[in-house]
């Protein structure tokens, strides 16, 4: 992977690729991660979802200097690594997006600290802070007073995605889940409703979907960058060190349904290595992908989909 | 109509609510700073003008080890409370919200911790057969195991515990605070005291031990061991009979009928003194033969002696699209009951209808005349017997029968 690669032969944008960038060195065992290197394969990524180059104009063609960009993590169990999302940050600002126009976030800032993520709520750096820090009025502990609905959801929505964001990011990570399969980019806007516990009947389908189709997501979700560096093949969603799966990549793409249909199918490959069925025969088939693309969120059929693998 | 009392420390009901009300809103503290000032510093957005709270909420969360839960492989959980038999992964939470696997243990996260507590009229609950005339010293938690899209309390139940402001009100200080206030009953309501079973399994022991009752106001979707477990300290139990179809449990609810009607045999089989409630619904469970269907399965299954209530919906939460019950639906109701012959049928939540009084089943004598939920003539004796025919009346109308032996 270089960012030669993107400059020698910049491939036509299509509507659902998905990026795969590769770096074994970008891992420093057991958990660390080298930024310089994760910067290099971001930048390249999106060099390449885009056909865009340089990597500042490839970011520029996604995000505009006046948005606000919330690039919302998972901080429960096997989590987001900070590094990554604070990667993330930097090409924002890279790309003319001023700090105070971003912020990395969660459901919850004690989680976040708890993740390993430096609390920022003031300054010149991008902020980082749970929902629950806000306060504002028409708001209960972070969330909206009233309840909005899409699908069968009835949840109140994060004041980050309803009022402060308009353009998301969903910085999930690669991870089994015990109950949706997949805990990937899609599920990763649970973090953005106050109930999340409502959702988890017949594994999470289609609730999952349902969330993600709420126009405060679907209406703002400009890019997914999902943390495979060290992902987790079983155990999910809980922190199971046996089970990490030191992959060193970062799948990217503007689809998330399509970013989600590939990370499945690297679980599955993977699971499958280590003699583990596949999720659905494990009793929690990640449905909630194809659900997804039937309430017209993305592409979920491989076959259908660009894989480039820089 | 209730009366305002001290929910904690000599903070009434209404500045404990107000001052936590205050104090969610302009400060992530929580509950435990409702008297002090803000610990915290706070920054100001300037796109939004939202504040932000650099320490978010630290939740007024209990650390007690719940009951009714089985361990599984791989560090999950599975709770045996309720019928939903949630499988729990470390870290993550019951559907009910307020129930966690940390580490393989699985915790209640509400023990003590209320975010309502009043003291009503019984008749509020409702109880009409249960000590007419008293109060209830009422209380409840975060949390729900249904989700009715009619919820009336749903900023309490449909909340994860820190999301919401709470006191600390542990079982000795509650029956304490109901002794002191001479209140006979404690009541679990407002949110299903199932998903609060160890805070209820405990205030109701102590209670009973020192001369009080408890009632479980609930939605019946519960398990029977648990059930069976809490009605040897409980007193009485109200159901929400809320529909007799499982359509309506699951796209109304997001539940299931029949552990319900499980769990109202259960009750009968015990012999703790049970009442039902349907809030009748706008053409979702309000057909003649849904009605009859149901008291049909009351009759044939717990008999003519459990006072059923017929209570009117007002449009709330996610179903503001149907208008308020009309009265002639509720009356139509009744009527069909009775005919099906069940003895004590009630209207609720339409003040002044005649359909809330008591008229014995045997000579039809008005014996207790209700106003609101004020009882303003009683003429059952403290036997339990009409004060004019001599008749049996089911129900609870002393303390001796709240704490006589029971069936099972």
């Amino acid at each position: 992977m270089s960012d030669d690669a993107a400059q020698s032969g910049t491939p036509k944008p299509a509507a659902a690729r998905v990026v795969i960038a590769r770096e074994g060195k970008c891992l420093k065992p057991p958990r660390g991660l080298d930024a310089r290197l994760i910067r290099r394969m971001l930048d390249s990524a999106v060099t390449h979802l885009t056909g865009k180059n340089p990597a500042k104009a490839a970011w520029a063609g996604l995000f505009a200097a006046k948005d606000r960009v919330a690039i919302k993590v998972n901080t429960l169990g096997h989590h987001t690594h900070p590094v990554v999302a604070a990667t993330v940050a930097e090409c924002l600002l890279a790309c003319g997006v001023p700090a105070e126009n971003i912020l990395i976030w969660d459901r919850s800032t004690a989680e976040l600290r708890k993740a390993g993520f430096e609390i920022v709520t003031e300054g010149g750096k991008p902020r980082c802070f749970g929902t629950d820090s806000i306060r504002a009025e028409g708001t209960r502990f972070g969330y909206e007073a009233e309840v909005a609905t899409s699908g069968a959801i009835g949840s109140r929505f994060s004041a980050i995605v309803s009022r402060w964001a308009t353009a998301l990011i969903s910085a999930a990570v690669l991870k089994d889940h015990s109950l949706a399969g997949l805990s990937g980019g899609l599920k990763n806007f649970f973090g953005a409703i106050h109930n999340p516990n409502k959702y988890h009947d017949h594994n999470c389908d289609p609730y999952i979907a349902d969330a993600a189709a709420h126009r405060w997501i679907r209406g703002k979700l400009r890019l997914i960058v999902m943390d495979a560096t060290y992902a987790q093949y079983h155990g999910g969603p809980s922190e199971r060190a046996d089970c990490v799966w030191p992959m060193g990549a970062l799948l990217v793409g503007t689809d998330p349904v399509a970013v989600d249909a590939v990370a499945l199918d690297l679980l599955e490959t993977h699971r499958r290595s280590k003699g583990l069925k596949d999720v659905a025969a494990d009793g929690r088939p990640a449905s909630h992908v194809a659900t997804a693309a039937k309430k017209g969120l993305g592409v979920a059929d491989l076959k259908s989909i660009q894989i480039l693998e820089v | 109509m209730s009366d305002t009392l001290t929910a904690d420390d000599g903070i009434s009901r209404r500045q404990f609510l107000v001052r936590a009300a205050a104090a969610g809103a302009a400060c992530a503290a929580g509950p435990l700073a409702l008297t002090g000032p803000c610990p915290y510093a706070q920054a100001q957005d300037a796109a939004t003008g939202m504040t932000i709270l650099p320490g978010g909420v630290k939740g007024n969360l209990s650390d007690h080890e719940a009951m009714f839960y089985g361990k599984l492989p791989e560090g999950k959980v599975r709770c045996r409370l309720c019928p939903r038999l949630c499988d729990v992964a470390d870290g993550e939470r019951g559907w009910c919200g307020v129930r966690e696997n940390q580490k393989g243990t699985y915790k209640t996260l509400v023990y003590g911790k209320i975010c309502s507590a009043h003291i009503d009229p019984i008749e509020k609950k409702p109880l009409y057969h249960y000590l007419p005339g008293t109060t209830a010293f009422s209380v409840a938690t975060a949390g729900c195991n249904f989700e009715c899209k009619f919820c009336q309390n749903w900023e309490i139940s449909q909340v994860r515990p820190e999301q919401i402001p709470s006191a600390d009100l542990p079982p000795e200080r509650l029956v304490a605070l109901a002794e002191d206030r001479k209140v006979p009953t404690l009541a679990f309501t407002y949110n299903e005291p199932t998903v609060f079973y160890e805070y209820a399994h405990d205030s109701a022991r102590l209670a009973r031990a020192a001369g009080v009752g408890s009632a479980m106001i609930s939605d019946g979707f519960i398990r029977a061991e648990p059930m069976r477990r809490l009605c040897q300290h409980l007193t009485a139990v109200k159901v929400d009979f809320k529909a007799y179809s499982e359509k309506f449990y699951r796209d109304v609810c997001r539940g299931r009928l029949k552990p319900v009607l499980d769990t109202l045999k259960l009750c009968r089989k015990i012999g703790i003194h049970l009442e039902i409630v349907v809030l009748v619904v706008p053409t979702l469970n309000d057909s003649d033969a849904e009605i009859k269907g149901m008291a049909k399965w009351i009759m044939d299954n717990l008999g003519p002696d459990v006072p059923m209530h017929f209570s009117r919906f007002r449009p709330m939460y996610r179903l503001k699209n149907l208008p308020p019950t009309p009265i002639k639906t509720l009356e139509r109701a009744r009527k069909i009951a009775q005919s099906a012959g069940i003895h004590y049928v009630y209207i609720g939540n339409v003040p002044f209808h005649p359909a809330a009084n008591t008229n014995c089943h045997k000579c039809g004598k008005l014996l207790i005349k209700r106003i609101g939920y004020l009882v303003r003539e009683n003429h059952i004796t403290a036997e339990g017997k009409c004060g004019f025919c001599g008749a049996k009346i089911p129900g609870i109308f002393s303390s001796k029968q709240a704490f006589a032996e029971r069936k099972a």
